[in-house]
């Protein structure tokens, strides 16, 4: 079967491909590499030898509700890692992973898992439930960087539960747009006129409305959240809603309040159709809540704003805003761009 | 001055005609434990020990414990307490991970011991009534004490947390400090007290709340070598013992037995449980039975024994481990390691004086152990209620707790695997009356496993491991019960009806 090549730091090299029936020696022999520590981190016991029926499972599968992949040493073609993953609803499995003791930390186990989740994803699978021993971090490591997950603890393991549902892919048009507006070029923002639709936002039809949502840092100029949403909306003819957010714990928020208001009032004499909301809570989930409210088509958060006094959004948070949020969302610099 | 050893000749200096040490009949002053520990401190220095050395003591409860641990701190050297049952390739094992060269071991276990240490290339010497005494009365006494830091290694102890192999636990001289005077404050021990010295002294909590507490203030251990419910009563009765302290199962065999009926509690003041959750009927069976108050505690090896406990002075509230000592931090956290909310299950985190230096020779066992906060992760999973009270409710890592005794099932498995039959071993805890829980253990054989019957696997396993910990329940299944991917669900394991 041909495999796919990939390249490991350190030189090394692998192949990666569907396992077959063909693949039991193999296995049998990485299995019998493995260090004790390795077979009960992979099969919760360091099970001493896999009997005849366990190999044919676990080779024997049938790429769609049982899908298993292998790693093949670039050199010898030694099979160095297995990742696999077993149906266990119509949108659920669970996921497995083994990586020879010799060939853990060098970003294999990284490689393997995402091509799982690859393949998951092409069979309908939108929830991996894994259970893990809770003191294997490396393994848990591995699982979370895959997408949202929660997890419950349950004695000696940890049951993670990972939504692989993917980021709704950016269209074409928002990616030229984002370069363009990357650039801070006229010509971008010209681009960006030709690209982009710019009907009022009364006569839109379907769900979305022509409404901008940008995420409101407090202080003066405005974040170049705000900037940027301001340059599209003019560019769009769309409406902006601020969403200003402030810490559950902190009381007064009068401040934020009048800061809101008075961008406000700048943009609305910028002949912009603008709305604020002040909200209390999460900033992500408050952005994303404001933006299904309005029915928003784009929400515009800046990725650290050193211009007010107060981020609202930091660290991995614009990349949460964009896993939950119905609708597109523009990830600005730093700096204001207007 | 850091040593610990100093506070056995500051309350010398003090209390030298109390008396210290009771075995039966025999009793021992302060002054007469300082003369033996001086020769012993000899003797060890004879045989080549110095500051840092490490040595093994593997000693029942008997006053020759004493001897050798304060003789051994007197020289600055390392002490490892190991079980008196440990077989050879334990004692092995304790021994070469130390790089104790000495191993100083109870004559009736002397094959285990011999064993063990020639396997690791270290000397053993018997201690024997009469012979041991002779060797100590041939030693030149060492009166100075050798001077150590308060983050020098005084004790190394052997756990076992996941992994097969134990770990050793570097507690310093200033966490062996700081868990006495703890414990003496917690109890308000003074000289006139009498301490039950029913917990094995090889043990952190016996060793800190037993021997360390009553060195502290002048007061008597009475040692019980082997516990026996009617021979517990007797000594608590004749020796009127001011403080119990136990592990559940004494607590439940004392309450069970018949001697009970003539026992006069008058003495005793105050009972401290520890080890084990108690079950909640058997402390107020206890406290209305004998009129005395039982607080329960919570502690680990790497935390010196203490961690938590119920306070004589406020609410004892029963099934809780209580309210963090003083000095030592205390949370519940979840996997990012932020705090829960109040009622929430998450791991008990701990920081604090009595919290060990780290894992011996595993840098990066010791770098795991601790958050970036220096918080040490216990393992356990509890929560906390409105006063602030800690109530376990589970454990992270897998452990057996049978009579008090730690048992890691991962320790047993892997001697199972060792057996040519085996393809497939699981040690569990299933419950059990007297001793909360017992080591049971099931195993799938491989096609060609020639007959290997239950009992050839236990035997195999009792001759490899302390007998306390050997699984006296085996059965055989086809095999494990296992998930999609073939993880098996220890859950769902049951022994057959």
């Amino acid at each position: 079967m041909a495999g796919r090549r990939v390249s490991l730091p350190g030189d090394r090299e692998v192949v990666l491909r569907p396992i077959g029936p063909e693949d039991s020696a193999a296995l049998q022999a990485a299995f019998e590499r493995l260090s004790p520590e390795s077979r009960y981190r992979r099969f919760f016991t360091s099970v001493s030898e896999l009997a005849e029926g366990d190999v044919r499972y676990l080779t024997d599968v049938d790429h769609h509700d049982h899908e298993a992949l292998v790693a093949l040493a670039g050199d010898g073609g030694d099979l160095v890692g297995v990742a696999r993953f077993v149906r266990t609803g119509p949108a659920e499995a669970e996921p497995a992973i083994v990586v020879a003791d010799d060939w853990q930390g060098c970003g294999l186990g990284t490689v393997l898992i995402d091509a799982l989740a690859d393949r998951a994803r092409e069979e309908g699978i939108e929830v991996f439930r894994a259970s893990v021993l809770a003191e294997n971090p490396e393994a848990i490591r591995l699982l979370t960087r895959l997408g949202d997950v929660s997890r419950r603890a349950d004695g000696r393991e940890v049951e993670l539960e990972i939504d692989l549902r993917p980021v709704q892919e950016a269209a074409g048009r928002l990616r030229s747009m984002l370069r363009a507006l990357a650039s801070g070029t006229q010509p971008g923002l010209a681009m960006l006129h030709r690209l982009t639709w710019r009907a009022p936002r009364t006569e839109l039809g379907g769900p979305q409305r022509n409404v901008i949502v940008a995420a409101y840092d407090a202080g003066t100029p405005p974040g170049a959240a705000v900037a940027a949403a301001a340059e599209l909306a003019r560019a769009l003819g769309a409406g902006i809603e601020l969403v200003g957010v402030r810490a559950p714990a902190f009381e007064g928020g009068s401040e934020l309040l009048s800061a809101l208001q008075a961008t406000s009032q700048q943009l609305l004499a910028r002949g912009l159709e603008v709305g604020a909301h002040l909200r209390r809570g999460d900033p992500v989930a408050s952005l994303v809540d404001v933006a299904a409210e309005q029915h928003a088509r784009l929400i515009v958060v800046a990725a650290t704003d050193r211009h007010g006094p107060a981020r609202l959004l930091a660290g991995d948070e614009p990349y949460a805003v964009a896993r939950h949020a119905p609708c597109d969302v523009l990830l600005v610099r730093g700096a204001a761009v207007a | 001055m850091t040593n610990l050893a100093q506070m056995l000749t500051d309350t010398v200096a003090e209390h030298g005609d109390r008396t210290a040490i009771k075995l039966d009949d025999l009793q021992l002053s302060y002054d007469v434990l300082d003369q033996a520990v001086a020769r012993a401190a000899g003797m060890l220095a004879a045989q080549g020990l110095g500051p840092g050395d490490r040595v093994g003591i593997m000693l029942p409860n008997v006053p020759y414990f004493p001897f050798v641990f304060y003789g051994a701190l007197r020289l600055g050297a390392v002490v490892v307490p190991m079980n008196p049952l440990l077989k050879g390739r334990e004692v092995a094992f304790h021994m070469s991970d130390s790089g104790a060269k000495v191993l100083l071991a109870w004559h009736q276990f002397a094959a285990a011991a011999r064993e063990g240490a020639q396997e690791a290339g270290a000397e053993c010497v018997l201690v024997e009534p009469g012979g041991f005494e002779q060797r100590l009365g041939a030693a030149d006494p060492v009166a100075e004490i050798a001077d150590r830091q308060d983050d020098h290694t005084a004790l190394i102890l052997y756990t076992s947390g996941t992994t097969g192999t134990p770990k050793g636990a570097e507690l310093t001289h200033a966490n062996l400090r700081s868990a006495t005077q703890i414990s003496v404050d917690l109890v308000d021990a003074d000289a006139d007290g009498v301490s039950f010295g029913g917990l094995p002294l090889f043990h952190v909590f016996g060793l800190t709340s037993g021997l360390n507490s009553a060195v502290r203030v002048g007061g008597c251990l009475t040692l019980l070598p082997r516990f026996d419910p009617a021979k517990a009563i007797e000594v608590l009765q004749r020796d009127r013992v001011t403080t119990f302290l136990g592990v559940p199962t004494m607590y439940a065999a004392i309450l069970n037995d018949p001697a009970r009926a003539s026992f006069d509690p008058s003495a005793l003041e105050l009972c401290v449980s520890g080890g084990a959750a108690m079950p909640v009927e058997v402390l107020r069976a206890f406290e209305d039975e004998f009129g005395c108050k039982v607080l329960e505690g919570y502690g680990l090896s790497e935390t010196t024994a203490i961690a938590s406990f119920n306070r004589p002075d406020r609410e004892r509230k029963a099934g809780s481990i209580g309210i963090p000592v003083d000095g030592m931090e205390m949370k519940v956290v979840d996997a990012d390691g932020a705090e829960v909310a109040q009622g929430e299950v998450g791991e008990i985190v701990l920081r604090g004086p009595v919290v060990m230096k780290g894992y011996w020779n595993r840098p990066e066992a010791t770098a795991e152990a601790f958050d970036e906060g220096g918080f040490f992760r216990t393992g356990d999973l509890a929560t906390v209620d409105e006063d602030g009270y800690f109530t376990i409710v589970d454990r992270k890592k897998e452990m057996i707790i049978r009579g008090g005794f730690n048992v890691y099932p991962r320790e047993i498995e892997e001697v199972l695997y060792e057996h040519p039959a085996v393809r497939e071993a699981a040690v569990v805890g299933v419950p059990h009356e007297s001793l909360g829980e017992e080591v049971a253990a099931a195993v799938a054989l491989k096609d060609d496993a020639d007959g290997a019957t239950v009992e050839d696997l236990r035997d195999f396993v009792k001759q490899r491991v302390a007998a306390y910990k050997y699984p006296r329940l085996v059965w055989l299944v086809d095999e494990l019960p296992k998930g999609p991917t073939g993880k098996i669900l220890k859950r769902e394991i049951e022994p057959p009806s």
